[in-house]
């Protein structure tokens, strides 16, 4: 891996992968060379991190983590409970310097709405010094407030918006569009080549073609036929979603 | 009619699932044994997905991965990861439904890496991701296992996900989790529990044809082993046309080999 590109420190996290697809290359790569640090959570670890940070509180205690031996390694801690005497484990709020979520549609303010499972986007924008949000569709002013139980994140905590479909490529946007499986193969494939040989020809041009080869994201999206996005919108199936 | 390991797997995991509870389900087979379970015995079990999805119809097909779009088809409540894993801290979530590439004689699992070094494993895995707030709060954990004397180990390199600790009767308690525990370890060769006295893995069911004393050669601490051990049930024409031609038609997960 080139130093000059990569410059990734550390990480937080509480899963690197790509689910059915296979574990990630370069993850094992970069642990097993000692190249980065980590310090592991669980899922809901991570989650609530950001939810303590979108509440504006230090820490939040939750019932994971104790008695595994991510006690041992994260930055989370166990303690007494001033109420009950019983253990409890506190874990730090999380505010990220950017944070980065696509979400179905946001009004002109960022007031926006999402469909399907909400992970944790509305947490992680509420909880970052800076929150780009991007949008599959810009909806009316006027939907938002007819409808404001809509609204999961509300616009002050937005600082950029930008109106982008396709912005969740190659992963899925419910009620849009599917994940693109064959993509996510090629891009794991690519990084698998270069783990178990040493030879990152296949990575470089990855990345030469879908990244350093655009200028902006719609040369990025030029590059994947009209038949392949044509399949995921149909592969979505139509999920309602409400826009109007 | 003949079946595959993986395929016993789905099938006992669907067998242990029982009607008109919640289960968590984690990604690949434990979504083909709770889908199956739906389709045969156990019509009122509800999925949770992490993602945040609880009770979806699966009627678009099965998730390929707990946040794919299709676990919210249909859902009866949909938010978010918080939302979804506060739903176990609460206790509504009877049944984990979890994977592992290590275990021990506690039911504690490994996930995360092995290797002596956490700063730099010999082999790195994806991490907790919900397995170990799953297992900290479901109220009983099934674990899904490969049974290799590499997996069921004496100590793991890592513990990702709780069982019962060193074995002690106040572990979890001390550790502030809110679920009893490990109930049931599934294997392609036999099913595991736990006695309730000395928190260790147990016998219970041998597939047909395998000895007790085979299993234990298999593992790499002692069991308990009963006298009174059964043999796994094996899944019939039907239940096999439903794994391969109604859940996972493609098989994404039924397909995968057993490595050796």
């Amino acid at each position: 891996m080139d130093p000059d590109r990569f410059s990734i420190k550390r990480a937080e996290f509480a899963w690197w992968g790509y689910e059915v697809i296979g574990v990630a290359p370069l993850l094992r790569y970069l642990t097993a060379n000692a190249l980065i640090e980590v310090d592991d959570y669980t899922n809901y670890g991570m989650s609530v991190r950001f939810k303590a940070a979108a509440m504006g509180i230090p820490f939040i205690p939750i019932r994971d983590h104790g008695g595994s031996d991510m006690e041992l390694v994260n930055k989370g801690t166990m303690m007494k409970c001033p109420y009950t005497g019983r253990n409890i484990y506190l874990v730090p709020a999380c505010h990220p310097d950017v944070g980065l979520v696509h979400v179905s549609a946001a009004d002109k303010n960022g007031n926006a709405r999402i469909f399907g499972a909400l992970c944790t986007c509305p947490e992680i924008t509420m909880a970052s010094t800076y929150s780009i949000v991007t949008a599959e569709r810009i909806i009316p002013e006027e939907s938002i407030r007819n409808y404001p139980n809509m609204t999961e994140i509300p616009h002050p905590a937005v600082d950029s918006l930008v109106e982008r479909s396709y912005g969740a490529y190659p992963g899925a946007c419910y009620g849009f569009h599917w994940f693109d499986m064959e993509h996510i193969k090629m891009f794991r494939a690519a990084g698998e080549d270069f783990r178990q040989t040493g030879d990152k020809t296949k990575l470089k041009e990855y990345y030469d073609k879908y990244v350093f080869g655009c200028e902006d994201y719609d040369d990025f999206i030029e590059k994947i036929s009209y038949k392949t996005l044509d399949k995921l919108n149909k592969l979505d199936g139509g999920q309602p979603i409400i826009l109007a | 009619m003949s079946y595959s390991p993986v395929e016993m797997i789905a099938y006992t995991g669907s067998r242990i699932l029982e009607d008109e509870t919640i289960v968590f389900v984690g990604t690949g087979l434990p979504i083909v044994a709770a889908m199956h379970a739906q389709y045969t015995h156990a019509p009122g079990l509800l999925m949770i997905y992490e993602a945040g999805s609880l009770a979806p119809i699966l009627d678009m097909g099965m998730p390929l991965s707990v946040g794919d779009t299709r676990a919210g088809r249909k859902a009866m409540f949909l938010k978010g990861l918080c939302s979804a894993f506060e739903l176990t801290q609460r206790g509504y979530a009877d049944f984990a439904f979890v994977g592992g590439a290590q275990i021990d004689m506690y039911g504690n699992l490994c996930s995360t890496m092995q290797g002596d070094e956490y700063g730099k494993p010999r082999v790195r895995f994806p991490g907790s991701g919900g397995a170990g707030a799953m297992a900290a709060n479901c109220e009983k954990t099934i674990a899904i296992m490969v049974l290799e004397k590499r997996r069921f180990v004496k100590k793991l390199d890592f513990v990702t996900s709780i069982g019962f600790g060193d074995g002690s009767p106040d572990y979890r308690e001390k550790a502030g989790v809110m679920g009893s525990g490990p109930y049931r370890v599934i294997t392609n060769q036999a099913l595991f529990g736990f006695c309730e006295n000395t928190k260790r893995m147990k016998l219970l069911e041998v597939k047909p044809g395998v000895k007790p004393a085979e299993i234990q050669d298999m593992v790499g601490f002692e069991l308990i082993i009963p006298p009174d051990i059964k043999e796994m049930k094996e899944p019939s024409a039907e239940d096999l046309r439903l794994l391969r031609d109604e859940i996972d038609k493609e098989g994404y997960f039924l397909k995968r080999e057993v490595k050796k």
